[in-house]
């Protein structure tokens, strides 16, 4: 019988993943680790202990404004895109007239090449003569310098994020609310429960998982924003937009402290890995499986 | 109709999404002293087709088309191939060191890929593949990437157990297991992952960056970046040839979604 | 099932193409990189292209790269070392990059070429070359800041001509002021509709910095210069442009394409010639032309900033290499770039100072104004830590430019005190 051995075929099954992980990440990943150990300036090369972790713990003021700026915006931009992703999906998955449409309308915002959509914003908010400000004024508002004004810039990129929320994590959400089986809610209907607690008990137990996954993927994303700050802000105006990533490739491929940055990658690492480990512990208490292999 | 005030509100809602959308179409067909006009106006004074046509034939955007097609359609089908075999792998069987293998394969997405990018590079420099599309494929073909892995996973865990014990005990093989039970049970995901993917790589920019040189290998992303320059952007042109860019994906997206739509009665299957 | 298979089959013969280049070819074959637009990289192409004519015995490959991503890019080729035999780097990278020894030293071909000689070149150019006291590239894309003017805006205000105030010494700091002024109009809701002065941006105003006998750091770039009175003055003056006198738009990145020079909505304008064959092609309704940075109240405010072509120090065919950086800065590839295309300003003495390059048929008319920076202007303060002190006195500035901090004074001693830290730190940390 098969069934003695399911193990050693699961091994199977992963070693594509198992073979390139060895080939193409692992390497990279322990030359980075060494590398944080090390002061390396893309010339020469020297050990020097601990001393790029107690550089950024202890005397970098930019390692903690970063920390600041990046753990601000996930905190808005994770929860509202989750909220958003999930209304749209659940609008989008009733049988409405044009749905398809509908569907394809919301997802193209997420289509537009970054470099495109990062001009088109600094149009939006542009201070003088950008669509926002302009909005603004017909009401007697305005006159914000959005992305040169400390104070709005991060909201600005909340916004941004925020008009994506019909892309690919609305589509994660609505595959996850097909595989719901329609059943459930004929059951629930016949016990006569209303559509919010549909929602509450069938919908939201069951999406449970997907809900996870975005949760986990979207933190991770908020703490890899690299390309809109590069390209409309350069981490201006006074670093309030000097996301982590951008951090972190500054000191690599402009400063060259290729030493630091890796000791920066690895404290992200271990950030998001904490962030992560605490999330998938909690998640024993309110996301919902199925189909997990029990033996 | 109980669904009209839902239709409304979507109606209003895509409005407002579409607003940037619709300025970057309007912005495509502007002649350059109207881009910028003030207050902003919605509809050219004169609708300047021709910007797509100065657009495409501004760079050999046709070769490059193609270049990105290859590229893109190859690591769709090993991602979407890979990533499911190994999603499988992780969530229908319980071998020693699977949960920690699991984690490494989450953690991968964690480490930033600004301070692994030298050293992979180097890696593709000793197998002699730079200036090749190897590195841009092949990893797809290993697994698909930790995204991908997990996304399948999580689904393959909300499909009961018991369909594939069922058909074990009718004397299918694992790999039959994988191919006809869970592979057209999770349509709605696969095609989630294989639309991702082709958007993904559709669009993905650093890559061709870093390991192509020859002009003649370029993808599309590359070549809406030299719209762009210090001395100020050919925004009308950037705009246009962007346009054309997402085509393929807007199409795309519009037929696939039907498959997100299919759902999978799971009630009939598995008798809950 | 099928059909995948096809595909696969079409894709992997597709892979094999993308894989054999055809190597029955027995030139040397060198690589050149370079970044640019579409057109700058149309003329990179065009003069590879005479040079390969030329000399049969070589094939030169440009590589042509977007420059939003040049450096991400060429870093990754230095620091495998898979750097293209020939690579250009702009000035602000380049004495950083110099430090990592990735270039290779011309002094063995300059001294022994007896074509080459530096004293064509202009002064100012070939010193911009030299790092750590070894020449280590040839100057291209040569010039200084200049000051773009709407001539039909400026007539219709009745203002002189600001070319001809320079010539007699009267184009300073506060007519430039007084000019922004009247030029900047607002419509009925108290909105601009027009600017006077495009802001100074980097490093637009540190030649502001110089005209107002400040710098922004020392002579031998080892300390902060910022906390002189001179230093407050002059960014005092450049925050005040829209703070106080509100003369000019926005200083947010990429922002002011609504206001661009080309839109005639924005009378003046700081930028280099480099930025004119945009507008000669899209600008058709006014007349326009250029003239140098207004004097400061310490003297002129003209700087001047190259790039640097240089040879990768591991390079398999240095003379091959030499060929090419040669003929990039002959006279032949020099009136092509720089008097036919008019991209920048030769580093050619002779050709700077030939009547093609002074007396063009199409504007901008005032050459001379470009002469004039790269003869006697400034070189920018540019060491191996630039990118780094541009960061940190460009985040202070930012919220004097953006009207958030109104003392300059004040933000000023911030920054001092911020790049001397920087700079008595170890450079690798």
């Amino acid at each position: 019988m098969k069934k003695h051995h399911p193990g050693r075929w699961g091994f199977v099954f992963i070693l594509p993943w198992l073979i390139g992980f060895l080939l193409f990440t692992a390497g990279p990943m322990i030359a980075s680790l060494v590398l944080s150990f090390t002061r390396y300036d893309l010339n020469t090369i020297h050990f020097i202990g601990t001393k790029n972790y107690e550089r950024i713990l202890f005397d970098e003021p930019l390692f903690w404004k970063s920390l600041q700026v990046t753990v601000t915006y996930a905190f808005f931009s994770v929860p509202l895109g989750i909220a958003g992703s999930l209304g749209l999906a659940l609008m989008l998955n009733q049988k409405v007239a044009g749905e398809r449409l509908f569907r394809t309308l919301f997802y193209l915002p997420s289509l537009v090449p970054s470099v495109a959509s990062a001009l088109l914003w600094s149009w939006i908010f542009n201070a003088d003569n950008g669509l926002l400000n302009y909005t603004l004024g017909l009401f007697g508002w305005g006159g914000v310098e959005w992305l040169a004004d400390e104070k709005y810039t991060l909201g600005a990129f909340v916004v941004m994020s925020l008009w994506g929320i019909g892309g690919g994590r609305m589509i994660i959400f609505l595959a996850g609310l097909q595989g719901i089986s329609e059943s459930y809610y004929e059951a629930a209907r016949l016990d006569g429960a209303s559509a919010w607690r549909q929602f509450r008990n069938v919908t939201l137990p069951l999406l449970s998982p997907v809900m996870f996954f975005n949760l986990i993927l979207g933190v991770i994303g908020a703490f890899q924003v690299f390309t809109q700050a590069y390209i409309m802000t350069a981490g201006g105006p006074n670093n309030a937009t000097l996301f982590y990533a951008l951090s972190i490739f500054r000191n690599a491929f402009e400063y060259f402290k290729l030493g630091k940055a890796s000791a920066l990658a690895w404290v992200l690492f271990l950030i998001l890995l904490a962030i992560t480990g605490i999330q998938f512990w909690a998640s024993r208490r309110w996301v919902h499986y199925e189909g997990e292999a029990k033996s | 109709m109980k669904k009209a005030p839902l239709l409304v509100f979507l109606i209003l809602l895509s409005v407002v999404a579409l607003v940037p959308f619709v300025w970057t179409v309007s912005t495509a067909l502007k002649d350059d002293q109207e881009v910028f006009a003030f207050p902003p106006r919605w509809i050219p004074e004169t609708i300047q087709w021709g910007n797509f046509q100065k657009a495409w034939t501004a760079l050999p955007f046709t070769q490059w088309v193609l270049n990105t097609l290859v590229i893109t359609i190859a690591c769709t089908i090993g991602q979407m191939l890979t990533g499911s075999l190994v999603a499988y792998g992780f969530s229908r069987f319980k071998f020693k060191g699977r949960d920690t293998l699991f984690g490494i394969v989450i953690a991968t997405m964690m480490l930033p890929g600004q301070v692994t990018m030298i050293p992979v590079f180097m890696i593709w420099r000793e197998l002699r593949a730079i200036d090749t599309y190897w590195p841009l494929i092949l990893p797809a073909f290993f697994g698909g990437g930790a995204f991908n892995i997990f996304l399948i996973r999580q689904f393959f865990l909300s499909i009961p157990n018991e369909l594939d014990e069922a058909a074990m005990i009718d004397g299918a093989s694992y790999l039959r297991v994988w191919w006809q039970i869970l592979l057209p049970l999770s349509a709605p995901v696969l095609a989630t992952v294989g639309v991702l993917s082709f958007i993904g790589h559709w669009d993905d920019f650093n890559g061709p960056l870093i390991y192509l040189n020859s002009p003649e290998k370029y993808t599309v992303s590359i070549g809406l970046r030299m719209f762009q320059d210090s001395y100020g952007s050919e925004t009308n042109l950037l705009m246009a040839a962007s346009l054309i860019h997402i085509l393929p994906t807007i199409v795309l997206f519009f037929f696939a979604q039907r498959y997100f739509m299919r759902g999978i009665q799971l009630s009939g299957l598995g008798g809950r | 099932m099928k059909q995948a298979l096809a595909f696969a089959g079409i894709l992997i013969a597709a892979l094999a193409a993308s894989n054999c280049t055809t190597q029955t070819d027995r030139r040397i074959q060198l690589r050149y990189m370079a970044w640019g637009n579409v057109e700058q990289l149309a003329l990179e192409q065009e003069l590879v292209d005479r040079f390969n004519r030329k000399n049969p015995d070589i094939n030169v490959r440009l590589f042509k790269v977007p420059q939003s991503a040049y450096g991400n890019k060429s870093i990754v080729m230095f620091a495998s070392r898979t750097s293209p035999d020939v690579v250009r780097v702009d000035h602000f990278n380049f004495p950083q990059l110099a430090d990592r020894n990735y270039f290779r030293d011309l002094s063995e071909f300059t001294e022994t070429d007896p074509e080459f000689k530096a004293e064509e070149f202009f002064p100012l150019a070939m010193q911009e070359n030299y790092s750590n006291g070894k020449l280590q590239a040839l100057n291209v894309l040569f010039g200084g800041g200049v000051m773009i003017y709407n001539k039909s805006l400026l007539a219709k205000a009745g203002l002189a001509d600001p070319y001809e105030l320079s010539k007699k010494g009267e184009w300073t700091t506060d007519r430039a002021l007084e000019y922004g002024i009247k030029l900047t109009e607002f419509d009925s809701n108290g909105r601009p509709s027009q600017f006077g002065l495009g802001f100074p941006n980097m490093p637009f105003y540190i030649g502001l910095m110089y005209g107002f006998g400040a710098n922004l750091l020392n002579e031998d770039l080892s300390r902060s210069a910022m906390d002189t009175p001179e230093a407050a003055q002059a960014l005092q003056w450049v925050a005040d442009l829209r703070w106080k006198h509100r003369v000019c738009p926005s200083p947010a990145q990429g922002a002011n394409a609504a206001f661009g020079f080309e839109t005639g909505r924005l009378a003046m304008e700081f930028n280099y010639i480099g930025v004119t064959s945009r507008y000669r092609e899209k600008i058709k309704d006014f007349e326009w032309d250029i003239c140098p940075l207004p004097d400061g109240p310490k003297g002129k405010s003209l700087f001047v900033k190259g790039n640097q072509l240089v040879m990768y120090r591991e390079t398999k065919h240095p003379e091959a290499a030499w060929r090419l950086m040669k003929f990039i800065v002959s006279e032949e590839a020099e009136r092509f770039l720089y008097i036919e295309q008019r991209r920048q300003s030769p580093t050619r003495i002779k050709l700077a100072q030939s009547s093609e390059f002074l007396e063009p048929k199409a504007p901008p008319f005032n050459m001379p104004a470009v002469t004039e920076s790269v003869k006697s202007g400034k070189v920018l303060p540019i060491g191996p830590r630039w990118p780094e002190v541009v960061t940190v006195v460009g985040s202070e500035l930012d919220g004097l430019f953006a009207g958030r901090d109104r003392d300059a004074k004040v933000v000023l001693q911030r920054a001092h005190k911020a790049v001397n830290k920087l700079l008595s730190e170890d450079p690798g940390l």
